[in-house]
């Protein structure tokens, strides 16, 4: 049934579908629709779940933690600075396996105090173990809520599924809801081997010693590993079940590109439309979206990339010190490669600054221009 | 402690996430212990302060759910003068409750007085046992009536011989400095008397002859006493059948004069039949073992039943499970007989005995 | 594609206005982009909604600078608030307000007002001192336009109104007759 609603609805209804059974969460701007939406089908019925009321974010996905250990289907969602806190229970999650999905919004950290979009936040958290998921569209969001119980449970790693603050947040589109009962078919029970059990009684995540310690890595890195071939195949499902095609990249105009920039989130949109504008004036230009962050689709991206001219990134997030994110992992990905690009990065849209098919326009050429190491920040005030 | 150590070759080998192979039961995590929980059930700081000796917890308890006649029977185990004592009594118990951590102390000696009139009201009958011993209290102060009164429920039948013509003398002064009227005095004997005690006035004797138990009040005279198998109250000659009057338990108050016949009835009782019964001394609840987060502040009610509502049930377990649900490591346990700690396991964290609200569980070194 | 900005004042229903117009793009087959103002907003404060609508799907996501029309919710904002800014040549401002259209100086746009007040006050949406005037501008914007049908407004009403559905469609109706180039 299609219906027009905004980025944070379409968590709701994603979550919901997916019939959690615990959901914890604290409200912050731009989240709180998620939780009122999901708090509002608890008490109407239509979501049979456990609702429970936290004083703060790092108890929200401490209890959604323990619901997930003790075998429950468990949901979360925050932003910046709520992300930030649960920070340490963000990596407790990933090293103990449990399957959550939580959606993060896009939001600047503070200070300077911003509630607008960029993606320093997640990226944050990039290290923890979790699985990141950039979307752009409401109907991605919806989708990919599901595609992450899909692929999480498989694995046993957790799944971050991220939209930005405000442009898809607050956005209201056209979204068309899958089916309860093709949710049903593609997303059946979550049933663990391991869990909490009073009647088969375990300890978990006890110490353990160097001896050992490697090896539990080890698995996650692995687990990492198996997501992407999983996430193929969950994708694959996802089109037979909802016919919508998702990949962990996506290629927009490459095939004959000479240059191509590299997008996540809602900027992908926009650039789809100035990529059509170049191309009309003769310009080979293409797009890569970054779907996964991580795992990082290592093999489709040098795929993509080979043998291109030059790629733009084009990042909206910067990790002081060093450069931005997607271009440093992209650039790492493509070292010593045979036909490797000339790749620059550039940073904009920092705090919800408004990128404009203009904006992205004066990327390229920056880009285009720089053929150092220089960063180069589109649009601030020098 | 027999396990086999693990070891892993590979990582394949190993689960994804870090468990425990078998049950964690084998680590007896008993053995870290250096302070242990015991759970024993004690006194009320009320009844430790009881100067007759009741326990004022059990009848407080009983007439928080109305159910004053059972209230009454309780009181009169030890004290056949509620209604006078609830009024006259300067009530240590009240100071002492421990309630008065929270919010203030429960009016206990009104509950006190109301028990006594809905017995005077109702004219019950104290519940005595039939025997074939007799027993004679030569005065009828507090300790003589108290001590025959007690005397019928251990199975005596109890006469009081008074030489003068009021009875119950100090008690009545006391009655009269508190204006209490008299009245109430004269239906609490008569609850006594229905029970079967006798007590006659203006009695001079010269021999005593004829009863098993003899007491005699200090004050009184006499000047034979043939056939008693125990003689109490006379420093003659104190082997033996003899309980000299400097082994009386000490009284100066009215209500203290109560206990001290009730404890003088045992002794008399214990000579008779050759027993030795030392008092096991019971731990009592102070206010500093009580934890004031689970009860709410309200103050003082006007209705008693209601005020009695807000005892804590210092030192009596009411199964309210903070303990159990409380406990870490899932260690103590439910039993008829109130709960158990599996010593095999608890690690003396002493987060039961924190969160016992009334005192129960205490901490005591690990090995003493 | 046409792009749409409205302008109000925390309270008097700008967001809602532009929800339930998208709802009703919508529901005539159209594409639908719809968002307020980002940010933090208290009531009384000048707010404003976007729109965006078209026959194929919207790919620009970023905001609204260049609108082909504009709604004003309360005349007094064009003292406060350019509301012009970026708006192209020759599109409608339509303006709820009791004056004629001739009584505002916008040169190269066209001017359209709507007592929409009034229709609100005598419906009882609202409060005299803070009407709710969104569902009757949507009447005016319909006819003066024409890029939306009555009917489908009407219905999205029925859909996106929770409380005096009947009450907000008669002023949809009494707007969409009113309005006065």
């Amino acid at each position: 049934m299609k219906k027009v609603m905004m980025g944070n609805h379409a968590v709701s209804y994603g979550a919901a579908l997916c019939r959690v059974q615990v959901i914890a969460a604290y409200p912050i701007t731009p989240q709180t629709q998620i939780v009122e939406k999901l708090s509002e089908m608890c008490g109407s019925g239509f979501l049979k779940s456990n609702f429970i009321k936290v004083e703060s974010e790092h108890s929200a996905l401490a209890a959604v933690m323990g619901a997930s250990a003790a075998g429950a289907r468990a949901f979360t969602a925050t932003s910046a600075q709520g992300l930030a806190l649960m920070h340490e229970i963000i990596h407790w999650v990933a090293g103990a396996r449990l399957p959550i999905v939580m959606v993060n919004v896009n939001r600047a950290m503070a200070p300077p105090w911003s509630v607008w979009t960029d993606q320093n936040d997640s990226l944050s958290q990039r290290d923890t173990g979790w699985m990141q998921i950039y979307c752009e569209s409401n109907q991605e969001v919806i989708d990919t809520v599901i595609l992450a119980y899909k692929i999480a449970e498989k694995v046993q790693m957790p799944c971050m599924v991220i939209l930005d603050a405000f442009v898809l947040s607050h956005t209201s589109e056209i979204v068309d809801i899958p089916k309860q009962r093709n949710v049903d078919l593609y997303l059946p029970p979550y049933k663990p081997k391991m869990k909490l059990d009073i009647n088969n009684p375990k300890a978990f995540g006890a110490l353990v010693t160097p001896e050992y310690y490697m090896e539990f890595r080890y698995k996650m890195q692995k687990a990492m590993d198996k997501a992407i071939d999983v996430a193929a195949s969950a994708h694959a499902d996802f089109a037979k079940t909802f016919g919508r095609r998702y990949d962990v990249i996506e290629e927009y105009m490459t095939k004959d590109a000479e240059t191509v920039i590299v997008t996540s989130g809602t900027i992908t949109s926009t650039a789809r439309v100035v990529i059509d504008e170049l191309r009309e004036k003769g310009e080979k230009i293409g797009l890569l979206k970054m779907r996964f962050f991580r795992p990082f689709p290592k093999e489709a991206v040098i795929k993509a990339l080979t043998g291109k001219k030059k790629v733009i990134v084009l990042d909206r997030n910067i990790s002081f010190g060093h450069h931005g994110i997607f271009f440093q992992e992209i650039k790492s990905v493509m070292y010593g490669k045979k036909d490797a690009p000339e790749i620059s990065g550039v940073i904009l849209g920092l705090g919800g600054r408004d990128v404009t098919p203009d904006v992205i326009k004066d990327a390229i050429s920056e880009g285009k221009r720089n053929r150092t190491e220089d960063i180069v920040w589109i649009g601030v005030k020098k | 402690m027999s396990r086999k150590p693990i070891t892993f070759r590979t990582e394949k080998e190993m689960p994804i996430m870090v468990v425990s192979s078998g049950t964690t039961e084998v680590n007896k995590t008993g053995s870290w212990r250096y302070l242990r929980p015991v759970y024993q059930e004690k006194d009320a700081s009320c009844s430790g302060f009881c100067l007759s000796g009741n326990d004022v917890r059990e009848f407080v308890t009983l007439v928080s759910k109305n159910k004053m006649k059972e209230a009454w029977h309780s009181i009169m185990k030890t004290n056949p003068f509620p209604a006078v004592s609830g009024r006259i009594c300067p009530h240590p118990c009240k100071s002492n409750c421990n309630r008065r951590a929270v919010d203030a102390s429960i009016r206990i000696n009104d509950i006190e007085a109301k028990i006594g009139d809905f017995g005077i009201s109702n004219r019950f009958t104290p519940k005595v046992k039939k025997g074939k011993m007799k027993a004679l209290v030569m005065g009828s102060g507090p300790i003589g009536l108290s001590c025959a009164y007690h005397l019928m429920r251990l199975g005596y039948s109890a006469t009081v011989f008074e030489s003068g013509k009021i009875i119950c003398g100090s008690l009545r002064t006391e009655m009269t400095k508190h204006k209490v009227k008299e009245k109430i005095l004269d239906d609490e004997l008569k609850a006594l008397k229905r029970a079967g005690l006798d007590i006659k006035t203006n009695v001079r004797l010269k021999e005593i002859d004829g009863y098993d138990v003899v007491f005699v009040e200090p004050g009184e005279t006499f000047d034979k006493i043939r056939s008693a198998k125990v003689i109490a109250g006379i420093s003659y000659d104190t082997h033996g059948k003899f309980i000299g009057k400097n082994d009386l338990p000490k009284a100066v108050l009215p209500t203290q004069a109560i206990k001290a016949g009730r404890i003088l009835a045992d002794m008399i009782d214990n000579r008779l039949k050759n027993r030795r019964i030392t008092a096991k001394k019971v731990a009592i609840v102070k206010f500093d073992m009580i934890n004031k987060d689970y009860f709410e502040q309200m103050g003082e009610h006007k209705d008693l039943v209601k005020d009695a509502s807000r005892c804590l049930s210092c030192g009596k377990c009411i199964k309210c499970d903070n303990c159990l649900i409380f406990c870490p490591d899932c260690c103590i346990k439910k039993t008829e007989k109130g709960y158990k700690v599996d010593y095999d396991y608890c690690k003396g964290c002493g987060i039961c005995a924190e969160e016992c609200p009334r005192g129960i569980i205490s901490l005591e070194e690990e090995g003493t | 594609m046409f792009e749409l900005r409205i302008h109000g004042r925390g309270g008097q229903g700008a967001v809602v206005a532009s929800k339930i117009l998208a709802n009703a793009m919508f529901l005539e087959g159209k594409y639908v982009q719809s968002f307020p103002m980002f940010g933090v907003e208290r009531r009384g404060a000048p707010v404003q909604a976007f729109l965006r609508a078209d026959d194929k799907p919207i790919r620009i996501r970023c905001q609204v600078y260049t609108p082909n029309h504009i709604i004003v919710l309360d005349p007094t904002l064009i003292n406060v608030v350019d509301v012009t800014k970026g708006l192209k040549k020759s599109g409608w401002i339509i303006i709820n307000s009791s004056h004629d259209a001739s009584d505002f100086k916008f040169k190269g746009y066209k001017v359209a007002t709507i007592d929409a007040n009034k229709i609100a006050v005598s419906l009882g949406l609202g409060s005299k001192t803070a009407p709710i005037v969104n569902t009757a501008i949507l009447g005016a914007f319909s006819k003066i336009t024409g890029l939306i049908s009555i009917e489908s407004i009407l219905k999205s009403v029925s859909e996106e109104v929770p409380i005096k559905v009947q009450l907000n469609k008669q002023a949809v109706q009494e707007a969409y007759d009113q309005v006065r180039q």
